[in-house]
């Protein structure tokens, strides 16, 4: 029978990955045959966990009591003010204006982001219409209205971050009919969220704007909102830059003869195929 | 007193990754040095000072970890990448997002994806409040090692730092712990 501490010893080698690959199989194979070794495992694995924890109480005290007996602010900063992603989004639109006047006609081409910024233009707004008394099952049309009543606030005041939250309570649940317009309007809300960070200058861990064409190719094709999703969709490929994929989006666009944006899209075509 | 941070990025990722006692300075100095973070932290997430300050120091933790198991390459600054998990880290906050979660990559960033899931799955869901009180039941000397074992001081750091002959009896001593330590959690009820 095995020492307890050669125990130990045995699986703090599993778990820290020092196994090669066929003792580690075998190691596993061991305990899936053996309850005992199984729980072993178990024990020391919940030990390992409690003490990287208890490490990491220990050090998080150590730095805040050391951030205490830092003068405050540490850098003569002043704080932002509330209003500066519309601030920059709108100083970012004046500019584009302005260069667009000063710009003879058929000179240099808009980049990228430019012509992503002109064919946004007016974020469409989230509106949403109550329907009280119409339907058989009121308290249903209720619940939807009130999650719509947050998503719409939360949207409309450029609160994306709550938008999203509100959106994506939505997707997926029975309660709510309409999940193409859950879809169109959470991936619009992914996209204005990556261009405030854009316009911030911020940097962010989730692809916001990746998210938002992901979602948006959800939208089924023939409901109301496929053709605005298709279109913003497209949009986004652009924002990253990716001419190659754009063109394509834009092209399948124009192709549809009562797309609402197929003269835009054809228009935004030969804008980039002269770059 | 803080000590003065080394004048490049690789230098403080060699200086963090080396451990020991200069892991430890230099850890300080690079936490002091943007602290100012913190009071430049997005405004629309409503945080209280205190709570921006926690958040600071959650994402810094989060940085040294990822440093240390290289899971930070190098691709941004140590700056930028700071900065960028500070930012998520706030949103935690404002969403009450900060539980008591385990955070399985971090505890075994060695073991394959198929081996970290066959461990959680014996494991099941685990109270870490209760798993750490067993901690506070072990001897002092094994909380020591132990806390510097969870910082991930190599047992030849921890041998310096705790005054043992050599790394092999630090070692040696942190597995006794760690028997201890799952003697005391065996005599509990463990899996849901």
């Amino acid at each position: 029978m095995e020492d307890r501490d050669d125990l130990t010893i045995r699986i703090d080698r599993y778990l820290k990955g020092e196994m090669a690959t066929a003792e580690r199989e075998a190691f596993e194979a061991e305990c899936k045959a053996d309850t005992a070794l199984a729980q072993s495992l178990a024990i020391q694995a919940q030990a390992e966990i409690a003490v990287r924890a208890y490490a990491q109480d220990i050090r998080r005290a150590e730095l805040t009591a050391q951030f205490d007996t830092l003068p405050q602010p540490v850098a003569n900063i002043r704080p932002l003010p509330r209003m500066w992603p519309a601030i920059a989004v709108a100083a970012a639109v004046i500019i584009l204006f302005v260069t667009f006047l000063l710009l003879p006609p058929g000179s240099q081409a808009l980049d990228n982001q430019q012509l992503y910024a002109q064919s946004i233009g007016e974020r469409p707004a989230l509106t949403f219409v109550r329907t009280i008394g119409e339907s058989a099952d009121t308290s249903a049309a209720a619940v939807e209205a009130a999650a719509w009543a947050l998503a719409a606030q939360a949207y409309n005041d450029r609160d994306y971050d709550a938008a999203i939250q509100a959106l994506q309570k939505m997707l997926n649940d029975p309660a709510i009919d309409s999940q193409p317009k859950v879809q169109f309007y959470l991936g619009l809300s992914y996209l204005w969220m990556q261009d405030s960070l854009d316009a911030a200058g911020m940097d962010s861990e989730v692809n916001y704007r990746r998210l938002g064409r992901e979602t948006l190719a959800l939208v089924d094709s023939r409901s109301s909102f496929g053709e605005k999703a298709s279109w913003y969709g497209a949009l986004s490929l652009l924002a990253n830059d990716n001419v190659s994929q754009a063109i394509p989006a834009l092209e399948a666009i124009a192709a549809q003869p009562l797309h609402y944006r197929r003269n835009q899209a054809m228009k935004l075509i030969e804008q980039l195929k002269l770059e | 007193m803080t000590h003065p941070l080394p004048s490049s990025d690789a230098d403080i990722i060699a200086a963090i990754r080396a451990g020991g006692a200069n892991r430890t300075r230099c850890e300080n100095a690079l936490y002091t040095e943007y602290a100012y973070l913190v009071w430049r932290r997005p405004r629309k997430y409503k945080l209280s000072d205190d709570e921006a300050r926690d958040a600071y120091t959650e994402a810094f933790l989060a940085v040294v970890d990822h440093i240390v198991t290289e899971r930070f390459r190098g691709e941004s600054s140590i700056k930028t990448y700071l900065s960028r998990i500070f930012r998520n880290k706030c949103v935690d906050q404002h969403r009450k997002n900060t539980t008591n979660q385990v955070a399985w990559t971090e505890t075994f960033p060695d073991l394959p994806d198929t081996s970290r899931d066959f461990v959680r799955q014996l494991v099941g869901k685990e109270s870490l409040e209760v798993l750490k009180q067993h901690i506070a039941r072990l001897g002092e000397r094994c909380q020591e090692i132990l806390m510097l074992a969870g910082q991930g001081y190599k047992p030849a750091e921890i041998a310096e730092q705790l005054g043992f002959k050599t790394a092999h009896s630090a070692s040696s001593q942190r597995y006794k712990c760690l028997t201890k330590l799952k003697a005391l959690i065996a005599g509990r009820e463990i899996f849901s």
